[in-house]
């Protein structure tokens, strides 16, 4: 396999690749036949795997329990994880973005509860955030708490929660304060276990072959020890949760360079009626093109590694890397459908199909990266207004 | 010496911000069109910048290399400024330490003269013509050549060998014609029968690699006008009031721009980390320079969303705008351009066909 070189980025991590790649080849034992296995499936065995490994923290301080690592290292260490294709969703939210958030705004007490669980890879969250009348425009949310004594009483609707119906807890955002203005003054984040009388899980198949849940909150009653962050200081830890997401825009490109390794690694191997498809013209202009966006995503997630570790990524910054990326993973897979023809868009188990499914997997998936996270009308907006100036 | 190790950001910034400086006070962009003209300004801009250190770009063992070179280029695509620095990149690569042509070569970094680079056959657009030799003459026609006034040499690519030709320009047996067309000041195109040469043979390797400096450059200097009629055009967005407010506030172009930084953001990071890893004297930065060559091609996009939002005031020729537009097009036509980058990303990935 020829693939684009790699990046020095120093002893360290080079030193660290090398160890995971040894790590893997002993934990990481993927199935050869049938549907490819996908990077946001729930593993818990291996999570506790990498847990025992110290490497869910891996991008934590040291005084919380984790290793400290640089953000080259923690790139290095999200690249080997994409390349061998491993299931990350019993852990990525904990080790992204609860984990750093709970270690910035949790109380003494949160600390000691759930930092250790998290590092062992025994605690996992979803996210409460989307509504039906709040996606985009998060602050609009309207799933309501109401104190009652000690407690907090909660009802409400959350809408395409990944995880929702796998996850030990919820990371919910509910409006404490209806009066509140601006609307985003008045919201708290929650940690809330997913078996608290009063939520009703509803699995629903998304469009890349797994569930997203509608979740409905009936009078749950949670302790007032359950917000994180303090009262009406939600929007803050949900910005601090987003930032902290930084490392897993290394992990996209390295995704969609999987895909594409593969993809080159076929056409070199393949010939279609004796003709091998590496001699045609139009399938080498287009890998050529594809291989140009890909350095191009390596050289914007290595910037924003860069930022991230002088700790001057600004949100425009991420933002370009974000929409890049996640649009760079559509067009691959829809050049991918190009060259390789019917096949390419066979499920993953189906007798005739390319490289196990993974294409398809890869463009319905790209749509959830373009839209999630903020969508990218959205990014742009905050690259035009944020970054370049422009008025609001 | 690794010259990235020599050389640190706050001294690339300053020498940047010199050389902008610079031009900004010898060769404004918005009077571009009237100094190419102006056989006066060109010399003393030229030796000028020479003297501020452009003149021993690429000289072996300097500290200063392919990275330094890719900034003045993109300074001078953002002041429509047509200098052969590329072509002095070149010169000082291959005849340092050839002491027959010493002399000359202080001259060049000097300032006194100027060379122009052609590729020949090695160029990579068929029509771009090819020498060939005869004892000490060469003889062919060669297309697109940048020439100035004070150009008095040129350096061509000859397939036998490989070596590379110096040429008088000013001898019997050299016709110089204008191609006018995008590019400004014009190409031209030179015809060469049996004209006196002094040919220095180059590895085998070295002629490919001249040619991929030579065209790395281009995106260079590409993108540097580009990133220059971005800029003219956010600020035409702060201060255009249509429908009662500023252009800028409209979502439909927000967008457009947003795009256009993003599209300049990738082409910036990969041109100069291609140059860093020559520098590092890395084998790698020819695939990383075919994918920034490669990835320029969304510079056209920024050129034509620009036009687009500037709608009839950057359409006028006073405007400084449309001559942006038309160095970012033609230099990402030259040696074969975009898709002969593309090509050689395939033949990389996928070997040769």
């Amino acid at each position: 396999m020829t693939l684009l070189p790699g990046y020095d980025l120093g002893p360290e991590a080079a030193a660290l690749r090398e160890e995971v790649r040894a790590w893997l080849a002993e934990n990481w034992k993927p199935s050869q036949t049938g549907r490819a296995t996908f990077y946001l499936e729930v593993d818990r065995a291996f999570t506790r795997r990498l847990g025992a490994k110290g490497w869910i923290g891996i991008g934590w301080p040291k005084e919380a329990g984790g290793q400290g690592r640089s953000a080259a290292e923690q790139l290095v260490f999200a690249e080997e994880m994409s390349r061998a294709n491993v299931p990350i969703g019993g852990h990525i939210a904990v080790r992204d973005i609860v984990g750093p958030t709970m270690i910035a705004f949790g109380t003494e007490e949160q600390k000691k509860e759930f930092l250790p669980a998290f590092l062992k890879g025994e605690r996992s969250f979803c996210f409460g955030y989307s509504e039906p009348e709040a996606g985009s425009d998060l602050a609009s949310l309207k799933t309501k708490a109401v104190r009652d004594g000690d407690d907090w009483v909660i009802n409400g609707q959350k809408l395409w929660t990944t995880w929702g119906d796998k996850a030990d807890y919820v990371f919910l955002a509910a409006r404490t304060d209806p009066d509140a203005k601006p609307k985003h003054a008045g919201i708290s984040i929650f940690l809330i276990p997913t078996n608290t009388p009063g939520i009703d899980v509803r699995p629903s198949m998304a469009m890349y072959g797994h569930v997203f849940c509608s979740v409905f909150y009936d009078n749950v009653r949670v302790p007032s020890s359950a917000i994180l962050g303090g009262v009406n200081n939600g929007w803050k830890v949900i910005n601090h949760a987003l930032a902290s997401e930084r490392i897993s825009m290394g992990a996209a490109v390295a995704q969609v360079q999987n895909i594409f390794d593969q993809l080159t690694d076929y056409i070199r191997a393949t010939s279609v009626g004796g003709k091998k498809l590496s001699s045609d013209g139009t399938i080498r202009e287009r890998v050529g093109i594809l291989a140009a966006d890909i350095e191009v995503a390596r050289q914007l997630a290595m910037r924003s590694v860069t930022l991230a570790d002088s700790g001057a990524m600004s949100l425009s910054d991420a933002a370009i890397c974000k929409v890049f990326t996640s649009e760079l993973a559509e067009r691959l897979a829809e050049t991918a459908f190009d060259i390789l023809g019917s096949n390419a868009t066979l499920d993953g188990d189906s007798p005739d199909v390319i490289l196990r499914g993974q294409i398809t997997q890869q463009l319905t998936h790209a749509i959830n990266q373009v839209i999630g996270g903020g969508t990218n009308e959205i990014q742009r907006t905050a690259i035009a207004q944020r970054g370049l100036g422009l008025p609001r | 010496m690794n010259a990235i190790e020599k050389i640190s950001e706050q001294d690339r910034d300053l020498f940047r911000q010199s050389m902008r400086g610079f031009l900004a006070d010898n060769w404004p962009a918005e009077k571009a069109l009237v100094l190419s003209g102006d056989d006066v300004a060109i010399r003393k801009t030229w030796s000028g910048l020479c003297g501020l250190g452009a003149g021993s770009l690429g000289v072996l063992d300097d500290a200063v290399g392919l990275y330094e070179a890719l900034m003045l280029m993109e300074e001078f695509g953002r002041a429509a400024a047509p200098f052969p620095l590329i072509d002095l990149l070149i010169a000082n690569t291959v005849l340092s330490g050839h002491a027959p042509v010493e002399p000359l070569l202080g001259s060049l970094q000097a300032g006194a003269v100027m060379p122009a680079f052609a590729a020949g056959a090695y160029d990579g657009d068929p029509n771009a013509g090819a020498l060939a030799c005869n004892g000490e003459t060469v003889s062919g026609n060669l297309a697109f050549v940048e020439l100035l006034p004070d150009t008095k040499y040129l350096l061509a690519l000859v397939e036998d060998g490989p070596r590379l030709a110096l040429i008088e320009l000013v001898q019997a047996g050299v016709q110089i014609a204008a191609t006018p067309g995008f590019a400004f000041p014009a190409y031209t195109r030179i015809m060469l029968d049996s004209a006196k040469a002094q040919l220095i043979s180059l590895p085998a390797q070295a002629a490919q690699d001249l040619n991929l400096i030579f065209r790395i450059g281009m995106a260079a200097r590409a993108m540097g006008a580009a990133s220059r009629a971005f800029e003219l055009v956010l600020g035409y967005l702060q201060v255009r009031q249509q429908f009662g407010q500023p252009l800028g506030r409209f979502q439909a172009l927000q967008h457009k721009l947003a795009n256009s930084k993003i599209a300049l953001d990738g082409a910036r990071l990969t041109l100069f980390n291609a140059a860093n890893f020559y520098d590092q004297k890395s084998d790698d930065w020819r695939v990383f320079a075919s994918a920034a060559i490669a990835a320029s091609a969304s510079l056209r996009q920024v050129a034509l969303e620009t036009q687009h939002t500037f709608g009839a005031i950057g359409y006028s020729e006073e405007h400084e705008a449309p001559r942006h537009f038309r160095r970012v097009h033609a230099d990402l036509t030259r040696s074969g351009g975009v898709r002969r980058a593309r090509e050689e990303l395939a033949t990389y990935l996928l070997g040769s066909i």
